[in-house]
């Protein structure tokens, strides 16, 4: 028998090895207690947390894996590393289910008493990956996830053949009645005996319900995760838990503005970070990976999410009388799918970070974000890491800086490309070198982009105008990078096929005209391999992997026209 | 049956109400060992003190897996004969229990909603289709059809509705008297892999390997106080597919199975074809429960990364993309490790600058015998890019003549006549360009694959006539070259490749 030394509540937990452990934790509310629930985490955390709390059990009978249970509450130090969804492409985040998953280092200290002790660790994201698990500073005998969920499924399968009572309730006079019964069969199709005889409790359409005696110690509100030391001297020991957790994304957004002459833009990025998960991460240590990181198809939890599954879609009527009206008028409607989360896209105003909503107000050169977060290398990978601690709020989306360069020049470029025998329409592209002595030259993970320009209007009376929105693969520094953004209104590409066709080519003409007051650059590619050869073209064409390039500058309100043949390849 | 058993618990401090005492379902199970196998299989031998009767008797088996295969159910003991054995899986439900009370008598309870006054008549079930069809007095009226609350009472449940499908044997023992039972089954619903945590410091070039064996328990029934055994192996299912090597092609180059036995540092012992991975002590395999337990741990075992680019097809990528990165380690005794892998995932991890471990990709592998070599994809290096260009493609023609046809005519007066065909030899000529970029500081060596060289045999004639770096023809359809890359440094490989098609 262990005493917690400031003792000044004591909850005895269930061991999470399993049946036949203790005694019950929490009563199904049948009596007040002056304990804290279990449920209730935030008062029950900060107690723990300062006292690193320590129960013991009292067994009647000896059972080997009936170990003293220590909870530890939560970290007290936590750091948060999110990764990005590989497969997800241009497209955007999933706020209400973030499709990719995060590493959670936690830091827990907690007091052991000598012996084989089992170690509870509560408050872990709830899309924990079990056996992803890795715990530093210590090396148990085993390590646990229990599923089994304390719910009405739960309560029933643990009840089945003992006594319940069954209390009823009349609408009309509020008379309540109670009755001894003994549970025959599972919670979704539900038989019990009472001294009358026995019953269908959901197919009657009355008042009633079980009233059970106890929660079973093996049951848990969440799936638990646990640890049972070795034989051990005892003493407070720091422990890092480290794992991963489904549940999270991140995406890099980019901010360029183009300047108005269109020789340069300014580049912002934005480190875009979600998390769908129940578990708050307060003043954590954050950062994100970019790169392709290989995922495995068996790191997921299929044990809890079937547990939470099953728990929560209880039908209990489901298996009433044949098809008869009973089930069509008292058989309560599914459960409605949860309501998708409020969007927390603003955080606190004391956070450091810039919100979405203020991005109108950061100019190309003006309010400089203050917390940028650094890259450093991981192996292949890129590591993003913000250098105060921030907290990772439950079932939210935060932002912060991670690139911020005034004047990175490049080229406004439109842009045609030929697959077969003529051009698809033209688009527009600010095309850059990645490299310091263009005024950038760091890695640029994948995301998306939005593309300002100022309006030019007197004093910029209507500020920034959109002028398209692209995405990036990941891209490394002296790379080129093109983001293209949208299609050109004032230039456009006519194609048309001339007369005099031949046996085995066709001429083809583009007329190219720019309604701008300004000279263009356009720029048609041809690839050197298809199914087309491409015969009788202007002399001057620039060489790129893969394909030729017809590169022509047109002047303000200018038009210009390439002709050329084509001819199959026979391939 | 199960029993409530009491407990008290101690309340210390401030609370000092004594704590509600608990239930403790007491399991019907005796000695229990538990064999896990990979494939979603166990073997589940349960030694149960059971007190039989002289004669004939009929004995149920409670507490045992919900998913048991009841057909590889066996018994043995002494003294006793088997009978037969059942498995009843007609579940007590109330349409089941409605079914089974068509042609008699129950008793129908009504309350009175504005009232609740309540009046008592019996009913004869004449059908129970779609509504059910009752006979009171003499009128027919169908169960609850006007929506008001009904209580249907039935005198009793018919006794082969059950709760759970339930496992009994009848048994005709010599004489009556208590005798240990080993009751032996199958049963889907558990099983285990490994999972690897790898720390991998590349200054140093080594790993620390961990590896944990994953048992997952989905039966619905808790296996108290059991000794575990755990076998690395698909036993026992033969595929009727046959077995499909998925994911097997992807693999990076670099794995090699070994041939050391393995099974030398770590908790594994071998039996027979199978490495066996006991769980020390009795442990408790509880329901829904993901267990992990540590069988390997090695440390300081020489590791290094590798980059490789496979092109599949001779054709051309818009853009350049990224190298995979490759971990590549021996499990061989002299390394470290001398433990054989059972399959699973491997996580890899290296410290970041601040010391701490983060993740850096993850792999799964097949079961792997002592001494192999291993070669794990952990994902793309950002900084190092691969863009594959055909530059040149046309057809040639050779100064080589081959034969294509020959035939024969036999004449009605017995003369023959041979003749043949020829043709010149006619190749395609394809000169790739595959240029490989490198944004990191330090200089890398990039295995460059190209695939799909040969995957018919009349595909296998290929030639390879010129080559920027010599290259390795690793078999019919893959030729690869390493490629050296200075830091922040380009490498440009081209080859020129004569093949039939």
């Amino acid at each position: 028998m262990h005493q917690p030394k400031h003792g000044a509540c004591l909850t005895p937990l269930p061991p999470a090895g399993g049946v036949g452990g203790g005694p019950v934790g929490v009563g199904a509310g049948n009596k007040p207690s002056p304990c804290p629930s279990r449920r209730r985490e935030g008062d029950f955390r900060t107690i723990a947390q300062m006292l690193g709390l320590i129960i013991a059990i009292l067994s009647s009978q000896s059972v080997a894996h009936a170990a003293p249970v220590v909870l530890s509450a939560g970290p007290d130090k936590v750091a948060v590393t999110l990764y990005r969804d590989p497969d997800r492409g241009e497209g955007a985040i999933n706020r209400d289910d973030p499709t990719a998953f995060a590493l959670i280092a936690e830091t827990r200290t907690v007091t052991l008493p000598p012996g084989v002790v089992t170690v509870r660790f509560e408050g872990v994201a709830g899309g924990i990956v079990p056996q992803s698990a890795i715990l530093f500073g210590t090396s148990p005998r085993e390590r646990n996830r229990d599923a089994a969920l304390l719910s009405q499924g739960g309560l029933v399968d643990a009840f089945t053949g003992q006594h319940v009572i069954l209390r009823r309730t009349d609408p009309g006079s509020g008379k309540v009645s109670e009755e001894r019964a003994t549970i025959r069969s599972a919670a979704d199709r539900m038989i019990i005996d009472t001294p009358r005889g026995a019953e269908a409790v959901y197919c009657t359409g009355l008042n009633q319900t079980l009233i059970y005696p106890d929660a079973p110690a093996t049951l848990s509100a969440k799936p638990v995760l646990s640890m049972t030391t070795k034989d051990q001297p005892g003493g407070t020991v720091t422990i890092t838990l480290a794992y991963i957790a489904t549940g999270f994304d991140w995406d890099a957004t980019y901010v360029a503005t183009l300047a108005n002459d269109g020789k340069s833009m300014a580049l912002f990025a934005w480190l875009t970070m979600a998390s769908g998960d129940e578990t708050s991460f307060v003043d954590a240590t954050t950062a994100a990976v970019a790169g392709r990181v290989n995922r495995s198809a068996a790191t997921r939890d299929d044990t809890g999410r079937d547990a939470r599954n099953r728990a929560a879609w209880l039908n209990r009527s489901a298996g009433c009388w044949p098809a008869g009206t009973t089930s069509d008028v008292y058989s309560p409607p599914p459960p409605a799918p949860p309501a998708p989360a409020p969007m927390q896209v603003m955080m606190e105003s004391a956070d450091v970070m810039v919100t979405g909503m203020m991005r109108r107000e950061l100019k190309a050169a003006g309010a400089p974000a203050s917390v940028v977060a650094k890259s450093e290398e991981l192996g292949d990978l890129k590591l993003y890491s913000i250098p105060v601690p921030v907290t990772v709020a439950a079932r939210s989306q935060k932002q912060v800086a991670f690139l911020q360069k005034e004047r990175v020049t490049g080229q406004l470029v439109y842009h045609a490309r030929i697959d077969e025998a003529e051009p698809g329409g033209p688009q527009m592209l600010f095309r850059f070198r990645n490299r310091k002595a263009d005024g950038l030259g760091d890695p640029l993970p994948a995301g998306k982009a939005v593309v300002y320009q100022d309006s030019g209007a007197q004093d910029n009376f209507w500020g920034r105008m959109v002028v398209g929105e692209s995405s990036l693969p990941d891209k490394a520094v002296e790379e080129e990078v093109e983001m293209v953004f949208g299609e050109p209104a004032n230039v456009t590409q006519e194609t048309e096929t001339l007369a005099g066709q031949g046996d085995k080519w066709t001429d083809h003409r583009i007329t190219i005209r720019n309604a701008n007051p300004f000279p263009i650059r356009y720029e048609i590619d041809l690839p050197t391999r298809s199914s087309t050869q491409f015969l009788n073209l202007p002399g001057k064409l620039l060489a790129k992997p893969g394909k030729r390039v017809w590169a022509v500058a047109i002047p303000a309100n200018g038009t210009t026209r390439l002709t050329y043949r084509t001819t199959p390849t026979g391939e | 049956m199960r029993m409530i058993r009491r407990m008290t618990t101690l309340g210390l401090g401030a609370g000092l109400l004594a704590l509600p005492a608990t239930l403790l379902a007491e399991t019907a199970q005796g000695d229990v060992s538990v064999t896990i196998y990979n494939n979603n299989l166990a073997l589940v031998q349960d030694v149960r003190q059971v007190s039989l009767p002289g004669g004939r008797s009929r004995q149920e088996f409670l507490d045992v897996s919900a998913q048991i295969r009841p057909e590889t159910v066996t018994i043995s003991g002494d003294g006793f004969g088997i009978v037969e054995q059942n498995f009843d899986y007609d579940l007590l439900s109330p349409a089941a229990l409605m079914q089974k009370a068509v042609g008699q008598t129950v008793t129908l309870l009504r309350t009175n909603p504005a009232t609740g006054a309540e009046s008592r008549e019996r009913a004869l079930v004449l059908a129970a289709n779609g509504g059910v069809v009752l006979r009171i007095g003499e009128r027919i009226e169908v169960l609850r059809d006007d929506g008001l609350p009904v209580r249907v009472i039935f005198d009793s449940i018919p006794p082969n509705l059950r709760a759970r499908p339930t496992l009994s044997v009848t048994l005709d023992a010599r004489t009556g008297g208590a005798r240990p039972l080993t009751l032996s089954y199958l049963t889907p619903g558990m099983a285990w892999k490994s999972d690897y945590v790898a720390l991998f410091d590349e200054k140093a070039g080594k790993i620390d390997v961990q590896g944990w064996i994953t048992l997952t328990n989905n039966t619905g029934t808790t296996f108290t106080n059991s000794r575990a055994l755990l076998v690395a192996g698909n036993v026992g299912q033969v595929q009727q597919y046959g077995g499909y090597n998925r994911g097997e092609a992807m693999r990076p180059r670099g794995n090699r199975p070994g041939t050391e036995s393995g099974a030398e540092n770590g908790r594994g012992q071998q039996l027979g074809d199978f490495h066996i991975y006991p769980i020390e002590g009795r442990t408790t395999i509880a329901n829904a429960q993901t267990k992990q337990v540590s069988f390997l741990d090695a440390s300081g075992v020489p590791a290094h990364k590798g980059y490789e680019f496979r092109n599949g097809w001779m054709a051309s990528t818009s853009e350049a993309q990224s190298v995979s990165s490759v971990l590549k380690f021996s499990n061989a005794k002299a390394q470290g490790i001398g433990e054989a892998l059972p399959a699973g995932t491997v996580r890899v991890y290296m410290r970041d600058a601040r010391g701490q471990a983060q993740f850096i990709g993850e792999s799964e592998i097949p079961h792997t015998p002592g001494g192999s070599s291993l070669a794990l994809r952990t994902g793309d290096a950002f900084d190092v890019k691969v863009q594959a260009v055909v530059e040149k493609r046309d057809v040639i023609t050779l100064d080589e003549w081959e034969k294509y046809a020959r035939w024969k005519v036999t004449y009605s007066d017995g003369r023959t006549e041979e003749a043949y065909a020829e043709r010149p030899k006619t190749f395609y000529r394809t000169t790739m360009r595959y240029i490989v970029t490198n944004a990191k500081p330090v200089p890398v060596s990039v295995d460059v694959v190209q695939a799909g060289l040969g995957q018919w045999w009349w595909w296998r004639d290929v030639r390879v006539p010129e080559e920027s770096i010599k290259g390795t023809q690793d078999n019919a359809d893959e030729r690869s070259w390493e490629v050296p890359v200075a830091a922040n440094g380009k490498t440009e490989l081209t080859v020129t490749f004569l093949t039939p098609w």
